[in-house]
């Protein structure tokens, strides 16, 4: 798969209107979700601190490729506030972000 | 709208049949490691003397978030770690002794977290996630490295507070 970032490149979240036309029905695209506090860093900068090319699934105690191309952003961290969680979560997971949604920053 | 973690599935492109196969005997060896530290945790305690076995109290310390903190030598936090090298069955993984004697500022207290592999929200107490501390996705035995950069959990018994 090729990637259009690198690990340290600045990208910026591009605006709502062009991320949104990027959803399906269900808010995602290629399958990643794009959650609802994403909308928050619409327009922001952050550093790519990683790729994420493999996922470990925990339930089935396996690694996988990642089917898209997906980063972790320097402090994009989930707040935990997740509409079907009666309670927030501590987990503090790094959003995933699909290349779509990014751009460079000038 | 859910949490990407629910959705994880989605995201997974599918392995091939021989590396789901040999993936699928790294959980069994796992597993059986697992229970062989066990033993040979549970055999080494019971011919050790009564005085020697861990039957102190775990002194669990209470931080708050942005508290600094030195995570406990490795012989002390050995003390703590039950026969399956956990404290209230939070693991302490081979990779944060690198961490050891080191000081950290506490990120988040951890009272809910969503659990992936029951699928769903799971109440815990006593664990922090500390600043910066994130999991290097190593795991010799498999093909790869995971990239998801999780934050550790750190049970606060393996914790001391620092001025």
């Amino acid at each position: 798969m090729k990637y259009k970032f690198s690990e340290g490149d600045i990208v910026q979240v591009k605006e709502r209107e062009m991320i949104a036309k990027s959803l399906d029905s269900s808010h995602m695209h290629d399958g990643c979700l794009f959650a609802k506090q994403m909308w928050d860093h619409c327009g922001e900068k952050f550093t790519v601190i990683k790729i994420v090319k493999n996922i470990f699934d925990e339930r089935e105690c396996k690694i996988y490729n990642a089917d898209a191309p997906l980063y972790i952003l320097n402090n994009a961290i989930c707040n935990g506030e997740v509409d079907s969680f009666k309670q927030r979560c501590d987990h503090c997971c790094f959003l995933l972000w699909h290349e779509i949604w990014l751009e460079k920053a000038n | 709208m859910g949490c990407q973690l629910q959705h994880l599935e989605k995201l997974k492109k599918q392995n091939s049949p021989v590396d789901s196969c040999l993936q699928s005997r790294i959980k069994i060896i796992w597993e059986g490691k697992k229970r062989l530290i066990y033993i040979k945790n549970k055999i080494g305690g019971l011919l050790k003397l009564q005085d020697d076995i861990a039957t102190q109290e775990v002194d669990v310390p209470i931080f708050k978030n942005g508290d600094r903190v030195k995570v406990k030598s490795p012989g002390e936090i050995n003390q703590i770690l039950d026969d399956w090298g956990a404290t209230q069955r939070c693991t302490f993984t081979p990779e944060m002794y690198r961490y050891c004697g080191k000081n950290f500022s506490v990120y988040k207290n951890v009272e809910y977290f969503y659990d992936e592999v029951k699928q769903r929200m799971c109440k815990c107490r006593n664990i922090v996630v500390l600043d910066g501390i994130f999991c290097t996705g190593k795991r010799r035995t498999f093909p790869a490295d995971c990239d998801r950069n999780c934050f550790l959990f750190w049970h606060t018994s393996w914790l001391e507070k620092i001025d």
